[in-house]
């Protein structure tokens, strides 16, 4: 297996290199792992935390806010890992004597969990977004990518320009219905 | 939240409101906390649309860990499997059979839906080592040709398995490669001769797969008998069978 410079791997996750996410997964995930599974975690924990730390990575590296000084990229992810891990402990109120010691060197703590916290939100929108009919989420996606509504009508087959635009705020209303329903909405008010 | 109001948020985020109506609808928004939360909450929900790198990186994270995962388990099992206690037992072989038919019934519940019958029903199926620990070249072979299935790397598999005669497992992923290159009459004559021998534990498998064989060919008629027979049997694809049938 190769090793890689840690330029090298912020720039493999940037452009989704799966050689360079193989050997991150590889390399990394097992002491993750531990880090969730040992502290009131399972594995299907650990794996979501994994994730999440790998895309609070990529959209940092994608604003170009990345910085790693003096530290290797396993410290810095383990550290994030442990930063995430620990907010989503203290979310679920779980009593534990899990606190980050004096190795989380994470300098922008806050940042990273404004990020991490945005991107739960995220998750939840775009689950139910996901969870939309097909023409739902077609009309939805070519109106935010600023497709004329008259081609929108011929893409979708719809008779009007104008029905276009009934069926998008329609399903727009429904998707943010869904969202409002769902318990774990007012996590985010 | 009412249709109108709605329809403003969403003209306002699009930069669509003319000067009197864009202004009124700012000066409502100052004095309206409410309103204002809704309209970040639309923003967001249309960045969080629009956000498909993040999603298709966490897909791709998760398809390494699965198939990582996978190996791991892979290989442990050809370790416990390759040591001398077993070797050519055939309490091993019985063993294997149950795990071959356990990990195939577990990687079957699991079947993603996606168009079209044939990618609804057919899932490439794990090849989990369960190798006698022979020394023999042809165990050898056997051995790499399952790692090179499980590496997609179909094409080998066929190369390694198609002088395995005599042994069934070795046809039964042969077959699986065939169906994966798209090799359909070479698939379904593999199978046919697993349902033929009869005395052997893929009998079952070796029907289902047959079946998609001729879906995926459009040989209806067939695919329509076979599948009634999987339906009316004990067969695990009892219920995908069904399933099939309602929509053919």
């Amino acid at each position: 297996m190769r090793e890689y410079s840690v330029e090298e791997l912020l720039e493999g996750i940037r452009q989704h290199n799966t050689d360079v996410l193989k050997f991150i997964y590889r390399s990394y995930y097992p002491q993750i792992q531990h880090l969730v599974v040992t502290n009131s975690g399972n594995d299907d924990d650990a794996q979501d935390i994994y994730q999440d730390a790998l895309i609070v990575i990529y959209k940092k590296i994608l604003k170009n806010e990345i910085q790693l000084v003096d530290c290797s990229f396993g410290t810095y992810l383990y550290s994030i890992c442990k930063l995430l891990w620990l907010k989503q402990l203290e979310k679920k109120k779980q009593n534990n004597d899990f606190y980050p010691e004096d190795d989380v060197i994470v300098d922008d703590n806050e940042e990273l969990l404004q990020e991490f916290e945005q991107m739960e939100k995220f998750k939840l929108f775009q689950k139910h977004f996901r969870s939309l009919r097909k023409d739902c989420r077609k009309v939805l996606e070519l109106s935010l990518e600023k497709v004329p509504l008259k081609k929108i009508a011929e893409i979708m087959g719809y008779k009007s320009d104008k029905y276009a635009k009934k069926r998008k705020y329609q399903c727009k209303e429904k998707l943010v219905d869904n969202i409002k329903k769902d318990p774990k909405f007012k996590e985010f008010i | 939240m009412d249709t109108r109001t709605i329809k403003l948020i969403e003209e306002y985020l699009n930069d669509e409101l003319e000067s009197e109506a864009l202004k009124a609808f700012q000066a409502e928004l100052n004095e309206n906390p409410e309103l204002m939360k809704e309209v970040k909450l639309h923003s967001e929900i249309n960045q969080a649309i629009m956000d498909k790198d993040s999603q298709k990186l966490r897909n791709e994270l998760q398809a390494i860990h699965q198939e990582l995962k996978r190996k791991q388990l892979a290989a442990r099992i050809i370790k416990v499997l390759s040591k001398p206690v077993y070797a050519s037992s055939l309490a091993a072989t019985v063993l294997i059979a149950i795990i071959v038919a356990g990990i195939l019934f577990f990687s079957d519940a699991n079947t993603n839906s996606s168009e079209g019958i044939f990618s609804n029903y057919y899932q490439a199926d794990d090849a989990i080592m369960m190798v006698r620990s022979g020394t023999s070249p042809e165990d050898i072979n056997l051995k790499e040709a399952l790692l090179a299935y499980h590496e997609k790397k179909y094409d080998n598999a066929i190369e390694l398995l198609q002088h395995q005669n005599n042994n069934i497992l070795a046809k039964y992923y042969l077959g699986l490669s065939y169906l994966e290159t798209d090799k359909l009459e070479k698939a379904i004559e593999t199978f046919q001769s697993i349902i033929e021998h009869k005395n052997n534990l893929f009998v079952e498998q070796a029907e289902w797969y047959l079946s998609l064989c001729y879906v995926k060919s459009a040989r209806e008629e067939k695919a329509k008998i076979l599948l009634e027979k999987i339906s009316d049997s004990k067969s695990i694809y009892k219920e995908k069978a069904e399933k099939i049938l309602k929509k053919i």
